[in-house]
């Protein structure tokens, strides 16, 4: 039995870093282990709970959104925070969930670079991570929701079966997740959801083309 | 006009870059970060629904955002951190979402979002090394890489010591005026 903590990076706690650190936390439960699930947010004022929960894991996993390709800002914070104190990471292992809105995983990978990196300088050993791109468009649903969700789930039940036994997970085991479309099914999705951005701001009454508020309200000061 | 967006740890590389510029006759703003205070993005939808295209939390940002959609290009100087933005220069960064077009392009065969509202998005990235390993550098520039894919942007990411030459120096200068 592995002690193995998982931290959500996300603002958000029912949100889609959320549904997966719950379903990688029911996985590794039924396995038998040890599993804590602590939200960064609410702790950023005092994160000694948090130091406490990684000092006592054998195993972290954080699971975040992708911001700009990689995670929050207050992930970096946090890995600089544990930095600071690498006696609480003596011989862990970290593994890394990305989950982002575009469909590709380039796009979220530097978020388990950022993991990976923080792992050398800290001494531990980073054992890989999970892909996952659409997570917008779930905000917080199931995964069973995503067109390609079989896949994902299937290849998510890999990632957790490496965490399980200590392995490192391999980059295959979340690129073969990716959705594969031929570039004009892009173009189709791409002109669907900003009609559906056009028509939500058109229902809450915004018109697009305003100038940028920020532009107005200061349009008078000096 | 040229914003430089830095956080400068323990030197003043962007502040050298401002007076570099200044120097060549060219208009441009400096904002450091330090002293600065800007809110996380809590993912809270504010920014579409409540005031559409501006943050509800009352920060720094209420001040850097309008100097960031005035500008022509922007430099980012970061300390190079685990291989990608520093804190604090990430925290500016999370929200930029809220000031760029928030429609889908199709670039290269692949989904991208649209850049600056009505403008190409030109950034230029200066990363510094501090106690930096070789992999680090690698990452930089991929994650960098992928800002500009994201953004349909155009710019260049450097990575200079802790103390850039003078060549150094007016090379990002003079690439940044040519952008």
């Amino acid at each position: 039995m592995k002690k193995i903590l998982l931290i959500n990076a996300s603002p958000r706690q029912k949100g889609t870093s959320f549904v997966l650190a719950q379903m990688c936390k029911e996985y590794l439960e039924s396995r038998g282990h040890h599993i804590k699930l602590i939200h960064l947010y609410p702790s950023l004022n005092n994160l000694d709970n948090l130091y406490r929960a990684v000092e006592e894991a054998d195993t972290l996993i954080l699971s975040g959104p992708c911001y700009i390709n990689t995670y929050p800002a207050d992930t970096i914070a946090l890995l600089e925070e544990l930095a600071a104190r690498k006696e609480l990471l003596h011989g862990k292992s970290l593994y890394g969930i990305i989950q982002g809105g575009m469909p590709y995983v380039h796009t979220h990978e530097s978020g388990l670079s950022l993991l990976e990196m923080f792992s050398k300088k800290c001494n531990i050993s980073f054992k890989g991570g999970f892909v996952m791109g659409m997570g917008a468009i779930l905000n917080g649903q199931p995964i069973t929701k995503l067109p390609n969700s079989k896949k994902i789930i299937r290849q998510l039940y890999i990632f957790f079966d490496h965490i399980e036994k200590n392995e490192v997970s391999p980059r295959q085991v979340y690129q073969a997740a990716q959705l594969k479309m031929p570039g004009f099914i892009y173009s189709i999705m791409a002109r669907m959801m900003n009609r559906t951005i056009d028509k939500d701001l058109l229902k809450h009454g915004i018109d697009v083309k305003q100038a940028s508020p920020y532009l107005v309200s200061t349009n008078n000061k000096p | 006009m040229v914003t430089i967006i830095a956080d400068e740890g323990e030197h003043q590389i962007g502040m050298e870059l401002h007076r570099g510029f200044l120097s060549k006759g060219a208009q441009v703003d400096y904002i450091s970060l330090e002293n600065i205070q800007v809110n996380p993005c809590v993912s809270c939808g504010g920014c579409t629904y409540i005031t559409y295209g501006k943050c509800v939390s009352r920060d720094d940002g209420d001040w850097i955002y309008p100097k960031v959609i005035r500008s022509d290009v922007l430099i980012f100087v970061t300390p190079i951190t685990f291989g990608s933005y520093s804190f604090k220069i990430k925290r500016v960064l999370d929200k930029f979402g809220l000031i760029m077009d928030r429609h889908y392009f199709v670039k290269n065969r692949e989904l991208v979002k649209g850049g600056m509202l009505g403008k190409q998005f030109k950034f230029f990235s200066v990363g510094v090394k501090e106690n930096c390993i070789d992999e680090e550098i690698e990452a930089f520039k991929n994650l960098f890489h992928e800002n500009i894919v994201i953004t349909r942007g155009a710019g260049k990411a450097y990575i200079v010591d802790a103390v850039p030459t003078l060549e150094e120096k007016n090379q990002i200068i003079e690439e940044v005026l040519r952008a």
